[in-house]
């Protein structure tokens, strides 16, 4: 078991840049997930931290060793690959041992931990197949347990469950969940899909462009973006934002733009007069209310009604911004008609307009966190 | 039949034939003049038969010719696939992707050279007082060195050349063969403390089993056309100790007697050999 520490990681190809300046520490036990858009440099961290990629610059160290140099198979960890990456032209079996094999293990030992391993992945029926005999999950659980048998000090996942399908990827989703409760082992898990990162993290760093957005837990990402990137970037479907203009009223702020007018207390935000600044809303966060209230409500017609289920998600315009949001099914509008929607203040996210920070006061969400506090009683 | 499917044939039907022409008409020529007795002294000849074949088999030339064969074909295709897959596996370690490919291009400069000039230029690399390659040998000891003209070593510098011909060639294939794996099997192997060399011993050489035994196979019908280079650098000398069947061949029918016929048997046979050979290592191959 072990820690790891990256300080100021730096990666370039040439004269290509791709990861600046890396910092992160990530704790013994931890289950931590890069997030990010594809080439934003998540998977070159991973490798980085693998040995399959060379660092550029900065220091690396897993379990308290400095490890910048260390061979792969000198680092005490174990990968699994989104393509499986299983060696094609040998048994499971022989997958699954090749590691301890080449550790000269006793093969008294091999057999030992090879049952004990396949037991808990229930591979057992497949040992004598080849990968190409094996469904995708059953060849992603063969590469689980192939990480697995070296008992690592660290795992670490390059977006392992990107080749299979949706049904696959929830049920194989949950089997790494329950196996980190069981193992403990400290973990890094690389993926583009909110879901996988969402579910399955104590922590998400959030990339964009091989820096890192923001680092924290599941609620805060979703709760408390910090930057606009992340507001867009979490949640399905996602935030919708609107640019507006900032007065001072006598007993608080306005926020107002084509077609919208918002009245707030601003308390929880720093608001100058005549700021420009970016709302964000998530589309489950629009009330459908029967009539206008002035700065409280929006109104538009709805151009789209799509249902999804227990819910219809609407769009509509404000300006030329398209927005969309959540209305239960039961008491839908019709496309075309007038809709008002109630917005909270504490349910809106303000960011600034240049800067694409957040504008919420005492960002530390434990600071800001009523909202959690109810969730968790 | 619509012109959908009549297309094909208008392709395929006279380019067959013209090769079919191409393959067969000499070929048939070749097992009919084997029967004869036809000599380049004389118009006339008579069917005679066997005899040619028989007279074959107490030919101790041809014997020798069938064994010198054999021995070119072990140490050519050996010494190549050792090479190739050796320098390819020491290109894909060691060098960057750019590198690589400059060293692919020079690499396919021998075997563009065309065999009679590379042995032409080989010849005189091994020339006993000037050439480049027994230079260091005169350097130490002040001794010429012949190495084409002694019977031990004639063989094996000849195959030299064709080493150097098609090794680096080959190289640049392995290289290619190594590059078009996908590369996260080797990755995981290296994270599952595999050193160098056994992550190709356990994971690369299974992967490119099948085609590197078709590259030897495809080495072997090469080696078998070493007509050009043993002509140029040795003639079959000395002795008769570089004399290939092919060598064997022409010098029956062409330099020594003219016997076209006994020259063409050898042809006939050399071919039947040749066919039932490769069709069976093949089919072993493959199973």
């Amino acid at each position: 078991m072990a820690g790891i520490v990256c300080k100021h990681l730096n990666k370039k190809y040439g004269e290509v840049e791709v990861v600046p300046d890396f910092n992160l520490e990530v704790e013994d036990h931890e289950f931590v997930v890069f997030l990010g858009p594809s080439g934003c440099g998540k998977s070159t961290i991973l490798r980085m931290l693998a040995g399959l990629e060379d660092i550029t610059g900065g220091e690396l160290s897993i379990g308290g060793k400095i490890v910048n140099d260390a061979e792969p198979g000198d680092r005490g960890i174990a990968m699994v690959f989104q393509n499986y990456a299983l060696y094609p032209h040998m048994s499971i079996k022989d997958n699954i041992a090749f590691g301890l094999r080449r550790l000269k293990t006793s093969k008294k030992e091999i057999n030992e931990r090879v049952d004990a391993v396949t037991k808990m992945l229930g591979l057992e029926p497949y040992l004598d197949r080849k990968p190409t005999e094996l469904s995708g999950g059953q060849q992603q659980r063969v590469a689980i347990a192939r990480a697995m048998i070296k008992t690592p000090d660290v795992f670490l996942f390059d977006e392992p469950l990107s080749n299979l399908d949706a049904k696959l990827r929830a049920h194989m989703r949950y089997e790494i969940a329950r196996l980190h409760k069981e193992l403990k082992t400290t973990s890094v898990y690389v993926t583009h899909d909110q879901m996988e990162a969402m579910t399955l993290a104590d922590r998400i760093v959030l990339l964009n462009a091989g820096e890192i957005e923001q680092v924290g837990s599941p609620e805060e990402i979703y709760d408390y973006p910090e930057t606009l990137f992340v507001a867009g970037f979490i949640g399905t479907p996602s935030m919708s934002f609107l640019d507006l203009d900032v007065s001072k009223t006598s007993d608080g702020w306005t926020l107002s733009g084509t077609g919208i007018v918002l009245e707030i207390a601003g308390e929880q935000f720093a608001l100058n007069e005549n700021a420009k600044v970016v709302m964000g809303i998530r589309p489950s966060k629009f009330h459908l209310v029967d009539k206008p209230i002035h700065g409280k409500t929006v109104t538009s017609r709805a151009e789209f009604v799509e249902f999804h289920g227990d819910e219809v998600l609407v769009g509509f315009s404000i300006g030329e911004t398209q927005i969309t949001a959540f209305v239960k099914a039961g008491n839908r509008p019709q496309e075309g008609d007038t809709v008002h929607f109630a917005v909270e203040e504490n349910e809106i996210h303000l960011f600034d307009k240049k800067s694409e920070r957040t504008l919420r006061q005492g960002t530390s969400p434990s600071a800001a966190s009523p909202v959690l506090a109810e969730v968790g009683t | 039949m619509n012109s959908r499917q009549t297309l094909p044939y208008t392709f395929l039907v006279p380019t067959i034939l013209v090769l079919m022409v191409l393959a067969f008409v000499p070929l048939g020529y070749a097992i009919n003049i084997s029967f004869q007795d036809r000599t380049l002294i004389s118009p006339n000849s008579s069917y005679i038969g066997f005899e040619n074949y028989i007279d074959l088999f107490s030919d101790r030339r041809f014997k020798n010719a069938l064994w010198v064969s054999f021995k070119w074909e072990i140490i050519t295709v050996t010494s190549t696939m050792i090479a190739a897959v050796g320098l390819g596996v020491l290109m894909f370690e060691t060098l960057k992707p750019r590198t690589r490919n400059l060293m692919c291009l020079v690499f396919l400069i021998p075997v563009l050279l065309p065999r009679v000039s590379a042995a032409f230029v080989w010849s005189f690399a091994f020339h006993p007082l000037y050439g480049i390659v027994t230079y260091p040998y005169r350097a130490i000891t002040g001794k010429p060195l012949d190495l084409l003209t002694n019977p031990d070593t004639a063989l094996f510098a000849v195959a030299f050349v064709d080493l150097w011909q098609w090794g680096f060639f080959f190289a640049v294939i392995v290289l290619k063969l190594l590059e078009s794996l996908p590369p996260q099997p080797l990755e995981a192997a290296r994270l599952d403390y595999a050193k160098t060399w056994q992550i190709h011993a356990f994971i690369t050489w299974p992967m490119l089993k099948a085609p590197l035994v078709s590259l030897a196979l495809v080495k072997a019908i090469e080696s078998l056309r070493s007509f050009d280079l043993v002509y140029i650098m040795t003639r079959g000398g000395p002795g008769i100790t570089t004399e290939t069947l092919d060598m064997y061949a022409f010098s029956q029918g062409f330099i020594e007697a003219g016997k076209i016929s006994y020259a063409s048997s050898m042809a006939v046979i050399m071919m039947v050999l040749t066919v039932v050979i490769f069709t069976f290592i093949w089919k072993r191959v493959r199973t």
